[in-house]
């Protein structure tokens, strides 16, 4: 019954586990920024799912667009 | 007065009980049955010269049609108690292959109550109240299976006594329906008891056990049996969450006997309302179905096998927000797109949004009709739940049908399931939460959260006007569920808004509480005290400023739990442990698997069998789950009740701007 393919948060969720791994070979001071990053990523998952298209890609556009609002928030003060 | 039809068991004879002024009336009616097989005419007529030489059984040629299409083959008139025989003789002839059954798996009296137009609990306004059964409840409790202490109907229990067995027989000799809780076989013991103190109770018991739904592992209590009786065990799903009112609204609407219903999921009780339909309406039944999927390209099966739209919120408290909800969506989707396997394809029809199918509009949809009673009358009653708490339970037991409606035709064996329907249910769904988005921010509303059917919004917009838009263009119908004074999202362990932890406190003083431990069915008595107090507290902030005003009595409160642990009543740390493995599959040595192993030896406790536990001392692994212990383990409280806290942390750090909140950044790694 249900669903047979993983949700674009499920992909989410395990991509985050693998580039985790990354972590624990960081300087301690980089890893907030990559957890960070980790986070920005997952916060368009419904987006990338309803428009169906590639995680991975959708996990980029998904940081992209949190630096650029914070970029403009800064850039308005 | 007038008989009703209270219930129906029994094959080749069908026992009907009626209910009558002169107390419960029994008639017996022989049941004469059929079965239709359709094949090549080739086929049809070396399964009829094989027919023909048993003496009980009939056969004629004749048409019938399913939810496609008509066909010709043959219809065999038989007893229920031959069909099994049959179907083998069917498969042996046809080597499997060559024959297609239907109408040869459904119950008899479900299908002689279809069949007859017999109503069970026939009321004559979907207001008017149920009948009045006569019914008795029973609870015994004791220890490892031994009977120690009884109640009738909720009243005091009491020892067991010569005296008090004989109540409890009269009791059970008066009602009609009985109501049982068989846990650790209590009531079965019981039972014996009765009869080794030669009072004449005659019963039987079938063997439950674990089943799976919806991913969670539940457990059958083993049943009792007792002839002439509806027997309704406590722990069923329908009777504890609708109660014998639920009961009988499910077994009025479905055809089912309500001894049945108890023990059935609420989705194999919409199965049953679809053959009842199909049954009344001449529809055939396959035995087995073949068209549960069509076939499909990978990029077709990524892009339909999605869920709902579930949307990701920011954590944080918001002020002015209003929940608009979809009433019943997916089986409005059903009913109103016209959704059925036979009007679902990739050939002509309406569109389906962001999907390769069509559904056809000039024909009625098989499942779209099946469910629309259920529907309407749904909506019914919970527009009048308020008025009388009978119709609460009916709005609840239909509610339970309508979710399941949906997942069954996604579910392979469903006799009028289809992979396609269920993923057009979906993609509508989607769709319609999109448009319902995209209209509430071209009204100047702020989209907060989404999940499947529900919206939060931000702003003082015209919500009546906002509703009519959405109705109009998704036709789905959409209402109000609450105004909120300020609701907050809570954070998930990765900081990003988790999807369905919120607590928001509405205009008409009510909170809506979802995901914090006090709404999870395993957390202690301490634990739910402690956030039903918090709550009480925040009751009286009507905005952010006055939640951060309540920042000290909350933290008072806090400090007051942790102090006077030991002063609160030992049922306050049960914890309801629910195994989903056998204890031995546990690898880890975690408090369910301690908990099992704490039962003597006689007592096997299997998968998705509850029952309660205190931790006494969590490191030496002493766990009590029979009342031999007086003392806690305070540590493992104290840690339950901070991470209980942690909420009403966020709420507080976030009222009040703190910088330093208490939730630290959480490095994932290393």
């Amino acid at each position: 019954m249900g669903r047979s393919t993983p949700t674009v948060r499920q992909y989410f969720d395990a991509m985050v586990k693998n580039y985790g791994r990354m972590g624990s070979v960081m300087r301690a001071e980089d890893c907030p920024y990559l957890e960070e990053i980790l986070r920005l990523g997952r916060m368009h998952s419904p987006e990338v799912s309803m428009a169906n298209i590639d995680p991975e890609t959708g996990f980029i556009l998904s940081v992209l667009i949190e630096i650029l609002k914070k970029i403009r928030e800064h850039e308005d003060g | 007065m007038s008989e009703t039809l209270i219930n129906a068991s029994g094959g080749d004879t069908i026992t009907l009980h009626y209910l009558a002024s002169s107390g419960i009336r029994t008639r017996r009616v022989r049941n004469k049955t059929w079965i239709f097989v359709s094949g090549s005419d080739y086929d049809l007529e070396f399964l009829a010269s094989q027919i023909e030489s048993q003496d009980s059984i009939g056969f004629s040629p004749d048409t019938g049609h399913d939810v496609y299409r008509k066909f010709r083959g043959l219809r065999i008139h038989l007893n229920p108690s031959q069909i099994r025989d049959m179907l083998y003789a069917i498969e042996n002839i046809g080597l499997g292959r060559k024959f297609s059954v239907y109408n040869a798996d459904i119950d008899p009296a479900h299908r002689f109550l279809a069949e007859s137009g017999l109503e069970l609990f026939h009321i004559d306004s979907p207001d008017d109240l149920d009948p009045e059964v006569p019914a008795v409840s029973i609870e015994v409790m004791g220890k490892k299976g031994h009977p120690e202490k009884v109640r009738i109907n909720s009243g005091q229990f009491m020892e067991l006594n010569d005296r008090t067995y004989q109540d409890i027989y009269s009791a059970i000799r008066d009602a009609f329906i009985v109501v049982y809780d068989n846990r650790f076989d209590l009531f079965s013991s019981l039972l014996g008891a009765m009869r080794r103190r030669s009072l004449p109770v005659s019963y039987r018991t079938l063997k439950g056990g674990t089943y799976q739904s919806y991913g969670q592992v539940h457990y059958n209590n083993n049943r009792v049996y007792m002839s002439g009786k509806v027997m309704i065990e406590s722990s069923s799903f329908i009777y504890r969450e609708a109660g014998i009112p639920g009961l009988m609204e499910m077994s009025r609407i479905s055809s089912v006997p309500m001894s049945t219903v108890s023990v059935i999921t609420p989705g194999t009780a919409v199965s049953s309302l679809e053959i009842s339909h199909a049954l009344k309406n001449g529809v055939l039944v396959p035995l087995y179905k073949a068209d549960h999927e069509g076939e499909k390209t990978v990029s077709d099966l990524l892009q339909m096998d999605r869920g709902g739209l579930v949307l990701q919120p920011d954590p944080g408290i918001y002020q002015d927000v209003t929940e608009i909800d979809f009433s019943s969506m997916y089986p409005s989707i059903i009913v109103r797109y016209n959704l059925s396997p036979e009007t679902v394809s990739r050939g002509r029809g309406e569109e389906v949004p962001d999907s390769p199918y069509r559904v056809r509009t000039d024909v009625q949809g098989f499942l779209s009709m099946a469910l629309s009673e259920l529907l309407e009358k749904r909506l019914h009653y919970k527009s009048v739940k308020s008025m009388h708490p009978v119709y609460g339970m009916r709005d609840t037991a239909l509610k339970w049908m309508l979710l399941t409606s949906f997942g069954y035709t996604g579910y392979k064996n469903a006799k009028f399931g289809k992979i396609e329907v269920h993923e057009s249910i979906t993609a509508i769904g989607r769709h319609c939460l999109s448009t319902a988005m995209r209209l509430a921010e071209s009204m100047g509303f702020r989209v907060i959260h989404g999940i499947v059917d529900s919206l939060w919004l931000k702003g003082n917009g015209n919500i009546p006007d906002l509703l009519g838009r959405i109705r109009d263009e998704t036709r789905i119908d959409i209402v109000e569920e609450g105004r909120y004074r300020w609701i907050a999202f809570l954070p998930s362990r990765s900081r990003i808004g988790a999807l369905n932890r919120y607590l928001g406190l509405k205009h008409d003083g009510t909170f809506k509480v979802r995901g914090i431990e006090m709404r999870r069915k395993d957390s202690p008595g301490i634990v739910v005290k402690f956030q039903s107090h918090a709550l009480e507290i925040l009751k009286n902030c009507n905005t952010i400023a006055d939640i951060c005003s309540a920042a000290g009595a909350i933290r008072k409160l806090e400090g007051q739990f942790m102090k006077n642990m030991a002063s609160f009543p030992r049922e306050d740390f049960v914890l309801r442990i629910s195994p989903s493995m056998w204890k031995d599959q546990y690898r880890v040595r975690n408090i369910t698997k301690i908990a099992m192993e704490s039962f003597s030896r006689d007592v096997e406790i299997s998968p998705g069998q509850q029952f309660p536990a205190v931790v006494v001392d969590k490191d030496n692994e002493v766990i009590d789950v029979d009342g031999s212990y007086d003392t806690i383990d305070t540590g493992f409280y104290m840690e339950l009740l901070k991470r209980s806290f942690e909420p009403f942390d966020f709420l507080i750090s976030n009222a009040c701007g703190s910088r330093n909140s208490p939730y630290k950044p959480l490095y994932l790694f290393g």
